[in-house]
């Protein structure tokens, strides 16, 4: 178990309701949601759209104001501007001034974190480098490509060298390649100890790369967990085998027949993924709704 | 032409001043954080509230201590990026049409064609420039809001401070190039309409008056006439002396220099460019008082009733007499003796010879010994300026045998100064016997019975110096500067929590308002003829005189009712409101050919330090407390 210290990020019954500018509720996004994100981890928030996972990410940068519920980040609350000085953001879309250039871009992110000018300069070439733009890096923002925007977007996010990078839906708009580049990187960051909180609903990519999950639906957290814990499914047995004769074939399906309660469901080879999981989590909220019983931390 | 309402001294300003600033600050800020304050309980509950507004004020705190130059210059910077990137420089352009089309349209015979010329450019300038300083900063931010970029920048540790400070900073920079671009278009646009020479013609131009051989005369006797040719409207009546010399005088409020060749035995004048178009006088300004014909001392003369208010009135052939007591009167100064500029005001109360002027005279008088010596009989006519220079060495025969007195309302019976005869001098010296301690009064008297002269502080005062005229002229920008600092900050305020089009009609409307701050103060304190806005809108639909008491009915009171409430709103706006026609000191200073004062900038630039100030904090706590992502 992780340490006190150890905890980056902590929400307390976290609430966000949107309301509109007569102060009626619009849309409850988020409700009640306690989570703890530890030093080191990369932890995703998988869900739908519109499941609350952006709103989420606002709500600890400090950019929504919560109805309810406490934000604990870095020691700081999400008000306090100094929580800044060791975070990246990746937002959704790139939010940049399009009427700079790549290299202006940075260097005046750059200045918001008073890197001195050597510095800056050689950090601002490493970036671009990294994230193969040296070609287009005198040209304004506003001639990019969107996939081009993502990748100045994820340089800025890292100018200041952070401690905690949140990433909302990272690998959106990226071509395959990107995708890659973009996965290597994140566990890259990780291996320097980095804490990474990113949203997506791409599962693949989420499962390749978080540690820990949170499942947002409608608002809620579903499940919570770390990842080879929930798609362990702990009531059906997996046995691979290579090579099996028929004859052992037999001999095991006789086994499991004389168990009273096994039942062979399927034979061959499982395809257990985040992509199942995810889907039944959604149909039983559907049928269900309200908070699950099962799964990983948030059984207990 | 005369300026009306001279900037206060600094001194005497800036102690009621600054209490009124405090006042209004206070009263704001209280409002605003009542109405938060109910705001917040509204919404968030006692218990919630009290924490919300602990952790506001301790953000605030932590943002205070952390405040960096660096940041805020980063951001200033990148203002100007994006109002450079966006093509502010087109304003430029429109400005040099403007010019271009400007001297089409003005009238080039014009009696004061400075005047007219600086007033354009003056105009022109604070037009686009209060324009420009509005799009710019009322579409900054909200810009940033719709484009979401406004989220990549708070999630990096600027602070709201530095976000509001630095596009203060970024746009007054593009605004003040801008500006001192335009200045020098227009200076070059005004001296390239003024200047102009006239021909003269010696044959044909000139009339010699006299055959005599001029050796034979005395230097300064005329011996030809005529008028230069036509040139801007205008030509300069031009006079030859025995002596040679040649004299071109004023016309248009300038004049010209003259050179004569001879050649072949052909005489040939060649005239100088004008000087004298554009002025900078530095005015030496005197407190004025009036003596009645008990020869007591008041503040004010007669009214005549006729005329504003402004200015107060003598009556002719009587003891009464105007005085202004000048203070910082020193030889070194003023070596030439002391020259007077003038403009009196005139009421006949019978029209008599309409061609004969009213007759005046001035005295300068000792203010400890009463000791009096008259300078000057003039002839005075309706508002024009008369500019006399009052001697050095006084005449003997001129000075008064008895002291004259000015009684105090509150000593009757002995009058302060000895009324016995002075010793008398063989000869007399301003500076040794009138002026004591850098003060002498110079005092008016009209001379003709039942006619009167009227004047106010500013209309007499002496030509101390004159500034360097080029840079008096840009120094005139400095208003069009202050006011375009006003204008920005209140731009940056409304848009902190206003969209874009909103905030532009917000920042306007001020503007509109501040033009006219004396008429807005008068709607809210339902001091306007008609009633307040609903009173009006009533006596309009149902064609009511604005005399007249409207009937006593329930909605007659109810709009009565709803005017005060909108009055004290009104009130309250007006005291945030910026008079923004005060600045037209400036242009009024250059284009009556007066020195812009240091005292005035002075005073000018600590109002506009009191307004900027205070936006800049509101601007800021309400962009704190904003939720950005909304
Ligand atoms: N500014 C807003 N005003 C009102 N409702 C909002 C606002 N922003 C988000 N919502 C609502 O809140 C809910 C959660 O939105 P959110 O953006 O957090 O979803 P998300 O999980 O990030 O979805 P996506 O995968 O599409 O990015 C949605 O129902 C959305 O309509
Ligand atoms: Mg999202």
């Amino acid at each position: 178990m992780a340490t006190e210290s150890d905890v980056i990020v902590e929400t307390k019954n976290l609430t966000k309701i949107y309301r509109d500018f007569w102060g009626r509720q619009k849309v409850r996004a988020l409700k009640a949601l306690d989570l703890e994100i530890h030093r080191g981890e990369i932890f995703g928030l998988l869900g739908p759209n519109g499941s609350g996972k952006t709103t989420t990410i606002k709500l600890l940068l400090g950019l929504l104001f919560p109805t309810s519920g406490e934000v604990n980040i870095l020691g700081r609350t999400a008000s306090d501007v100094s929580k800044n000085e060791r975070l990246g953001y990746l937002p959704e879309e790139s939010y940049l001034y399009r009427f700079l250039n790549a290299e202006e871009t940075l260097d005046f992110y750059g200045r918001l974190f008073k890197i001195p000018g050597a510095v800056r300069r050689q950090r601002v070439d490493q970036l671009i480098n990294m994230v193969g733009l040296e070609s287009a890096k005198k040209r304004q923002l506003r001639e990019y490509s969107k996939g081009m925007t993502r990748r100045i977007g994820l340089a800025q996010a890292l100018i200041n060298d952070p401690d905690v990078i949140f990433l909302d839906e990272p690998t959106s708009g990226l071509d395959p390649i990107g995708t890659r580049n973009m996965k290597d990187l994140i566990l890259e960051l990780k291996k320097q100890g980095k804490t990474i909180i990113m949203s997506s609903h791409l599962l693949g990519d989420v499962q390749d790369v978080c540690d820990r999950i949170g499942i947002l639906y409608q608002g809620e957290l579903k499940e919570l967990g770390r990842v080879e814990d929930l798609l362990k499914v702990v009531e059906q047995t997996e046995i691979r085998v290579s090579y099996l004769s028929d004859d052992a074939k037999k001999k095991i399906e006789k086994v499991i027949e004389e168990d009273s309660d096994a039942k062979l469901e399927f034979w061959g080879n499982p395809t257990t993924s985040l992509e199942k999981l995810f889907n039944e989590i959604i149909s039983e909220s559907e049928a269900r709704p309200g908070k699950r019983v099962r799964g990983g931390e948030n059984t207990k | 032409m005369i300026l009306e309402n001279p900037i206060p001294p600094f001194q005497e300003w800036i102690g009621k001043a600054a209490l009124s600033w405090a006042i209004a600050v206070l009263v704001l800020a209280a409002l605003a954080f009542v109405v938060s304050f109910v705001l917040l309980l509204v919404f968030k509950g006692t218990k919630q509230a009290g924490t919300v507004f602990k952790t506001g004020v301790s953000d605030a705190w932590n943002d205070l201590i952390h405040f960096s130059w660096k940041r805020c210059f980063a951001v200033a910077g990148l203002a100007i990026r994006e109002s450079v990137r966006k093509k502010v420089v087109v304003v430029g352009v429109v400005f040099i049409i403007l010019l271009m089309f400007g001297g089409w349209f003005l009238d080039p015979d014009s009696k004061d064609p400075a005047r007219l010329c600086a007033s354009f450019v003056y105009q022109t300038t604070t037009y686009l420039v209060l324009l420009l300083a509005l799009f710019l900063s009322s579409l900054s931010l909200p810009t940033d809001f719709k484009t979401k970029t406004i989220y990549t920048l708070v999630t990096k540790p600027v602070r709201s401070s530095e976000i509001v400070l630095g596009r203060i900073i970024g746009i007054g920079a593009v605004g003040t190039v801008i500006l001192m671009l335009m200045a020098c278009c227009s200076y070059f646009f005004v001296s390239n309409t003024l200047s102009h020479t006239h021909i003269l013609n010696d044959a044909e131009d000139l009339t010699y008056v006299t055959d005599a051989d001029p050796s034979t005369l005395a230097p300064d006797t005329v011996i030809a006439k005529g008028y230069t040719r036509l040139a801007n409207g205008h030509k300069h009546q031009v006079e030859k002396y025995a002596s040679g010399d040649l004299r071109v005088f004023e016309e248009n409020k300038h004049i010209h220099g003259i050179e004569q060749t001879v050649r072949d035995g052909m005489v040939r004048y060649k005239i100088g460019p004008e000087r004298g178009s554009l002025q900078a006088k530095v005015p030496l300004y005197g407190k004025i008082k009036f003596r009645n014909a008990d020869s007591f001392e008041r503040p004010r003369g007669i009214n005549v009733g006729e005329e504003w208010e402004y200015r107060s009135y003598i009556a002719g052939a009587t003891d009464e007499a105007i005085i202004w007591t000048f203070e910082g009167i020193t030889p070194k100064k003023f070596a030439e003796g002391l020259p007077v500029e003038m403009t009196i005001s005139v009421f006949r109360t019978h029209m008599g010879n309409i061609e004969k002027t009213i007759m005046g005279a001035m005295y300068v008088r000792n203010p400890v010994t009463g000791l009096t010596a008259e300078t000057h009989v003039f002839n005075s006519e309706k508002y024009t300026t008369k500019a006399l220079t009052i001697p050095v060495e006084l005449n003997k025969s001129k000075v008064k045998t008895k002291p004259w007195v000015v009684k105090k309302m509150s000593d009757s019976e002995s009058f302060g100064v000895q009324s016995a005869s002075l010793p008398s001098k063989e000869s007399y010296n301003l500076f040794e016997d009138f002026v004591v301690d850098g003060k002498l009064e110079i005092w008016l008297q009209c001379l003709d019975s039942q006619q009167y002269f009227g004047a106010a502080g500013p209309d007499l005062y002496l030509r101390a110096a004159d500034a360097n005229v080029f840079l008096n002229f840009f120094k005139g920008y400095l208003g069009v500067w202050q006011q375009m600092l006003i204008v920005i900050s209140f731009g940056i305020l409304f848009s902190t929590f206003l969209s874009g089009p909103v905030a532009m009609a917000s920042t306007f409307g001020i503007i509109v308002a501040g033009f006219s701050k004396q008429l807005f103060i008068e709607i809210a304190h339902l001091q306007s003829l008609g009633g307040g806005p609903v009173e009006s809108f009533n006596r309009l639909i149902t064609h009511q005189n604005m005399m007249i008491d409207l009937p006593n009915t329930f909605s007659t009171h109810l709009g009565q009712t709803f005017d005060h409430i909108a009055g004290a709103f009104l009130s309250i706006i007006g005291l945030a409101l910026p008079s923004f026609s005060d600045f037209n000191y400036y242009a009024d200073c250059v284009a009556n050919g007066y020195s812009v004062s240091s005292n005035a900038i002075l005073v000018h630039l600590l109002t506009t330090v009191s307004f900027v100030a205070p936006l800049f904090v509101f601007a800021y706590v309400i962009l704190r407390n904003r939720e950005v992502a909304k």
